[in-house]
């Protein structure tokens, strides 16, 4: 039997915040930003959290609905090692599953969310090659008092 | 005995508020009932008693018929569970025994049963069905 309670986008947004801390080999999580200026190479990988829109629609004087858009933009950086280059999609790859993975492993967000589902990821297509730059957008359905 | 529905949805009102597990019975009379927005959760279980159309079943002698009420009860209730408990089905109960001891609505009809249960409809956490009530009653119309 599950149990939700009425939450807030900001208890959704810390949880996010603490799953994605606990990455492996994560450098650096920071709020509200879009782009990377000023971040410096040992702070790849990277992920920035931000909070794009909620819909809201009314259940019940008390309760409403919130479909919760998250934005994940996230960036890795390809190193030579030993003099050969790193590829740069599978280090993007294998960060972006590791990233999928922390979001997706309790979708309950603690008990604060209904659900959290993935729903497009995007990447830059290689142009700022050595540094890969992916987002993933997050639909998080939660409950609350407006 | 002069039979109308005025009284008849009086004493349907008074009875379903006797329910064991229902909060709120609430009459309404637009074509959508209820804006169930307007309710907490603790206000749930409601019953909204839309008011029904009516319809002759049979003219009588001395200018009387049988009339058909057809009212729709649309029940109300929140359940936290994606896949809903079957607490509810323990108000249809409630709801179906009530009609059935009372079928005749503290003397106000003839007869009064239920005829359809709809599906439940709804999302998390808050879902309705309607239980639809056939009742016939005696209209006399020189008298009321």
């Amino acid at each position: 039997m599950a149990l939700y309670k009425l939450s807030t986008k900001e208890a959704i947004l810390l949880n996010l915040e603490t799953a994605i801390n606990g990455i492996s080999g994560i450098s650096f999580v920071d709020w509200q930003r879009v782009y990377d200026q000023g971040i410096t190479e040992d702070r790849y990988p990277f992920v920035f959290i931000n909070d794009l829109r909620i819909d809201k629609v009314k259940m019940l004087k008390n309760i409403t609905k919130n479909e919760f858009m998250v934005g994940l933009a996230s960036g890795v950086w390809a190193v030579e090692i030993d003099g050969v280059m790193e590829n740069l999609g599978t280090k993007l790859n294998i960060f972006m599953e590791s990233l999928k993975d922390a979001v997706i492993a309790d979708r309950s967000r603690n008990g604060c969310a209904y659900t959290t589902n993935i729903t497009t990821i995007e990447t830059d297509a290689g142009n700022r090659y050595p540094q890969g730059i992916f987002v993933i957008m997050l639909n998080i359905k939660f409950f609350s008092k407006e | 005995m002069a039979l109308n529905r005025r009284d008849i949805l009086t004493q349907l009102d008074v009875i379903l508020k006797t329910i064991t597990g229902i909060t709120t019975v609430v009459r309404s009379y637009g074509e959508n009932g209820i804006d169930i927005t307007q309710y907490a959760d603790t206000d749930l279980p409601l019953i909204d008693l839309n008011e029904p159309g009516e319809s002759n079943d049979e003219e009588m002698t001395s200018r009387r018929s049988i009339q058909d009420l057809e009212i729709v009860l649309r029940v109300y209730f929140v359940d936290w569970n994606d896949k809903i408990q079957s607490t509810y089905e323990t108000y249809i109960k409630n709801i179906r025994d009530k009609i059935g001891s009372e079928f005749k609505v503290n003397n106000t009809v003839t007869a009064c049963w239920i005829t359809d249960i709809s599906k439940v409809e709804g999302e998390v956490p808050v879902w309705h069905l309607d239980m639809t009530l056939n009742v016939k009653y005696y209209l006399n119309q020189l008298s009321t």
